[in-house]
């Protein structure tokens, strides 16, 4: 009895391998001819590096034109208005503050980024008109908008400065509304200005050995900016040789590693996070290379309020909203002095930055994704 | 074996099982062969194909994560069975000192959230500041640094392989307090050495125990998230779960690569049911592990001599550095707004500020609450439901296809990855609200958690498989002729005599359910509900002052929790 529930079980494992095995070869048969990814990267010309830096000068406030005016009194008949975007507390100030100036109800939702697409897409298939605005970093923006899934709007006409519009592939528009920006960190207690690394490859000098962190998902993303300002052969070069020369750390975050001295100094930190910077030995610097991100407003083409989410997406980019997101997460419109300091200062012009604009975001986004895929395969 | 009027029950189970396991079974499936890789499954522009599998094998450092996850798991399987035999060996059948206290002491790391526990070695053993590295030195001033270093392999399988004893421990432990030392005293008294006693009955009578736990913490080590993903990159080694998170979370900004996480889900699968299969073949004749006999039975204790409080201070110095020695790092941080090494400025610092801010925040109450209800309601409906079909299994014999079946089946949740699993009814909630009326919410809802965390069956499979093979048929066959039908059998003489494995597998679940990050981070919202490994999660990255608080309330909950249940229910059955 046990013998043959012993060869019953093998059997089927190996009915199930030989099985596997055969639909495998099935699928192969019918494999369509993808491209196969290719890792050379083109790195685009200096110019389209820095065009970004045109958003530095439009602190132009949003008006309220005839055309916003009629759009109020459509959206107050609509009712309600509801937005998607990565921070809840973003989503809670801008509510709060909306509703109290228009009267018209507003929810929404804070979703992490890698849940985002998943969902707004299976929404979009499913037909359902769940959000009337949508606010993403320009990569995710660019997703939703070569998909079809974002209106094409007349922003100038709403008030909004036409400088901050943009598209990519698909017939919808976007507009800006916030900006954030690559930094690094170190312990005051450990290092003084003087001593710190003035240009990325000093990170590599013998005295910051075994000194300094890196967060792993701002390490990949912020490497695509590096690239597009180095060449990817340079950064691949430099971040290999930061873990095995300089012994680097990547991990998750590098918050307790600074602040306890363990790792004194941040290879690629992000924004302007108080809970770091208050009440603690830390401050920020800034090399060239870093990105400077951009985030944006869209209207879904299926908005079931679309005066109420045209009126909400304009209105996000007054000096009044971006102040609101500023206090609450750090990150605002730079032109209106909402942002960090690099962005915000009279350095912003010397700094060499990386600017995410029209131009360059693709770049971006595919010199990270190779990026990352050069450091998974250790070439 | 026939179940005619109580198909009922088994029914209910049957189909509760298929709708919790199937959809992340089928979905892995499904999505490893649509490509490209980077666009959601049943989304426009995909097709069937294989290149999310070839892809795999054409990167040239596949051989590398194979290498790495090998040594990282056996070495943290290795470490975790080891000392958590030893310990439950201990608990269960010596007269070893403090024994409830061990007890607790053991279960500790279960009872911190991951990320927390993870957190706490790393600033124990980081070579500069770390605090066990900083006393070393103070008695050894040999050192420049460490001698220890946490970002290394070593690191990796000491924090993986510490925080997976207390698993171990809960398996064997279960069969050791079922087993009848009647058997190891007729090999004592027959002459054998007790090495001899050990290795010929004691290890035979818990193989199904031992082996599920080997398997369980070699499975759970692949598909760990926290130690890799704080210590790998340090340690330069690359781990499948790595792999997974990269695939999860492009820096680029395009969507997840879903098509790679299944691909990487679906051999992940496959070597699981290769273990499975291994299993099976070792375990195959329960009746062979039966000691839980309606004869004399009865438990006796080993007395250990001399050897009582060497024994005992080894065990309590063990359990002080790797159970308390990250709470107290944790109570440290806690009193301060971010981690600093003790010193004056530190000293200066400490406050009660990251409680009251913590208790001030509006999230607290509504993330308390939330996981509460989750991780009471999703483990109550897996441990009824695997008990119910685990009696099924072993008692259904002359149904010879069913129970082998319905076995592989219950065990292949295992087989899934938490991250792809998740990933997995992340899609399919996100379709079956395609089918639902809006009126009907169903996504973002805690419901939706409840039965996503109940997917976790096979851990309670196994266990309860474990703890009813013990069990002797002729005690139902007494129960069958007094006229008792199967259900009242089943729920007056099997679940009694299960009880402390069920009762085991229930609060081992409570509280994987309690600390789990993978599940509601993928599947729930950014916003509420909330559940307290998220709020933890957020809060860690800006105020892991408020964090460390929030990790010590969850900590003294659940000790509180698992001592009570030890003293109201396993004193029963002393």
């Amino acid at each position: 009895m046990a013998i043959s529930r012993i060869w019953s079980i093998e059997s089927r494992f190996k009915i199930f391998l030989v099985g596997f095995g055969v639909v495998l070869l099935l699928i192969a048969a019918c494999d369509s001819d993808a491209p196969t990814p290719t890792s050379t990267l083109v790195i685009q010309a200096d110019a389209t590096v820095m065009e970004g830096l045109v958003y530095r000068t439009l602190d132009a406030d949003w008006t309220r034109t005839p055309e916003v005016e009629l759009l109020v009194a459509g959206a107050q008949t609509e009712g309600s208005v509801h937005i998607t975007t990565y921070n809840q507390e973003q989503v809670d100030v801008w509510c709060t503050a909306f509703t109290a100036e228009f009267g018209i109800a507003c929810e929404g939702r804070g979703m992490f980024g890698a849940q985002m697409m998943a969902t707004l897409i299976t929404e979009r298939q499913a037909g359902a008109a769940v959000t009337d605005v949508i606010h993403l970093s320009m990569s995710q923006a660019a997703e939703v908008l070569d998909r079809g899934y974002i209106a094409e709007i007349n922003w100038a006409s709403l008030g909004v400065d036409a400088g901050r519009v943009w598209k990519s592939r698909g017939p919808g528009t976007a507009v800006g509304a916030t900006q954030s920006q690559y930094t690094h960190f170190y312990n005051t207690d450990h290092f003084t200005v003087d001593q710190l690394p003035q240009k990325l490859e000093d990170w590599l000098k013998p005295e910051y050995k075994g000194k300094i962190c890196a967060p792993d998902f701002l390490f990949r993303a912020g490497s695509g900016f590096i690239a597009l300002s180095m060449g990817m052969d340079a950064t691949v070069d430099l971040a290999r040789r930061l873990i095995d020369e300089q012994d680097m750390v990547v991990t998750v975050t590098c918050d307790p590693l600074i602040v306890s001295g363990e790792k004194p100094l941040m290879f690629l930190g992000y924004g302007n996070p108080p809970a770091l910077l208050d009440g603690n030995p830390i401050a920020q610097f800034w090399t060239g290379g870093l990105g400077v991100n951009l985030f944006s407003n869209m209207v879904a083409s299926n908005a079931s309020h679309p005066n109420a989410a045209r009126l909400f997406a304009a209105w996000a980019t007054s000096r009044d909203a971006s102040s609101l997101s500023y206090v609450a997460i750090g990150q605002g419109w730079a032109a209106y002095g909402h942002g960090p300091e690099a962005l915000v200062s009279g350095r912003f012009a010397e700094l060499d930055l990386v600017y995410e604009s029209p131009l360059n975001f693709s770049a971006r986004s595919e010199s990270t994704r190779v990026f990352q895929e050069r450091m998974l395969e250790g070439q | 074996m026939r179940f005619g009027g109580d198909r009922l029950m088994v029914g209910f189970a049957l189909v509760a099982a298929l709708y919790l396991l199937l959809p992340p079974l089928l979905l892995t499936v499904y999505s490893a062969l649509r490509t490209p890789a980077n666009r959601l499954p049943f989304e426009e522009g995909t097709s069937w194909g294989l290149s999310n599998l070839t892809d795999l094998y054409t990167s040239g450092a596949l051989l590398n994560t194979v290498v790495d996850t090998s040594v990282f798991v056996g070495g943290s399987v290795a470490v975790a069975m080891v000392v958590g035999f030893a310990i439950a060996w201990l608990v269960e059948r010596t007269n070893l000192p403090f024994r409830n206290g061990v007890f607790v002491l053991v279960l500790f790391p279960l009872m911190m959230p991951g990320i927390v526990t993870t957190m706490g070695w790393l600033l124990l053993l980081t070579e500069r500041t770390g605090m066990v590295n900083v006393a070393l030195r103070a008695v050894l001033p040999v050192w420049d640094q460490g001698p220890f270093d946490v970002f290394s392999m070593y690191g990796m399988v000491v924090v993986q392989g510490v925080s997976l004893v207390a698993l171990a421990f809960i398996f064997v432990s279960a069969g050791l307090r079922n087993m009848d030392p009647v058997l190891e005293d007729a090999s004592r008294v027959s002459g054998a050495s007790a090495l001899a006693t050990f290795r010929r009955i004691t290890l035979p009578v818990l193989w199904p125990g031992v082996l599920g736990a080997a398997l369980v913490t070699a499975i759970l080590t692949v598909e760990s998230f926290e130690v890799p993903l704080l210590l790998a990159g340090g340690a330069n080694a690359d781990i499948f779960s790595s792999r997974l998170y990269f695939a999860l979370n492009d820096a680029s900004g395009g969507a997840p690569a879903y098509g790679t996480v299944a691909a990487l889900g679906l051999h992940f699968l496959v070597f699981t049911y290769a273990l499975i299969f291994v299993y099976h073949r070792l375990t195959g004749r329960g009746e062979r592990y039966v000691t839980l006999t309606g004869r004399g039975y009865h438990q006796r204790r080993q007395a250990l001599g001399g050897w009582r409080w060497p024994v005992s201070a080894v065990v309590g110095g063990f359990l002080l550095l790797t159970s308390i020695g990250p709470f107290l790092v944790l109570v440290w941080t806690s009193l301060l707004p971010q981690y600093m090494p003790p010193g004056a400025a530190a000293f200066e610092r400490l406050s009660f500020d990251q409680y009251t801010q913590l208790f001030s925040d509006g999230r607290l109450v509504s993330a308390w609450v939330n996981t509460v209800v989750v991780a009471v309601v999703a483990p109550t409906i897996a441990v009824f439901v695997t008990i119910l079909l685990a009696w099924v299994v072993i008692r259904a014999k002359k149904m010879r296809r069913l129970p082998l079946l319905l076995d592989q089946f219950l065990t292949s949740s295992l087989a899934i990855p938490s991250v792809v699993a998740a990933n997995a009814f992340l899609l399919f909630y996100l379709q079956l609200n395609r089918a639902l009326p809006n009126w009907v919410p169903l996504f973002g809802t805690i419901l939706v958690l409840v039965l996503v965390y109940a997917y976790r069956m096979a851990v309670a499979y196994r266990m309860n498989h474990a703890g009813v093979v013990q069990i002797s048929v002729e005690l139902e066959d007494a129960s069958s002729a007094s006229g008792a039908s199967r259900a009242t059998t089943f729920f007056r003489i099997v679940l009694p005599l299960a009880l402390p494995s069920v009762v085991g597998v229930w609060v081992l679940l409570f509280l994987v359910a309690f600390r789990e990050l993978t599940l509601p981070l993928v599947v729930g919202r950014e916003s509420p509900p909330f559940v307290v490994s998220v709020l933890i999660w957020k809060l860690w990255a800006q105020h892991a002052g408020q964090a460390a608080a929030l990790g010590v309330l969850t900590v003294v909950f659940l000790s509180s929790i698992v001592l009570g249940l030890r003293l109201l229910v396993f004193r029963r059955f002393r």
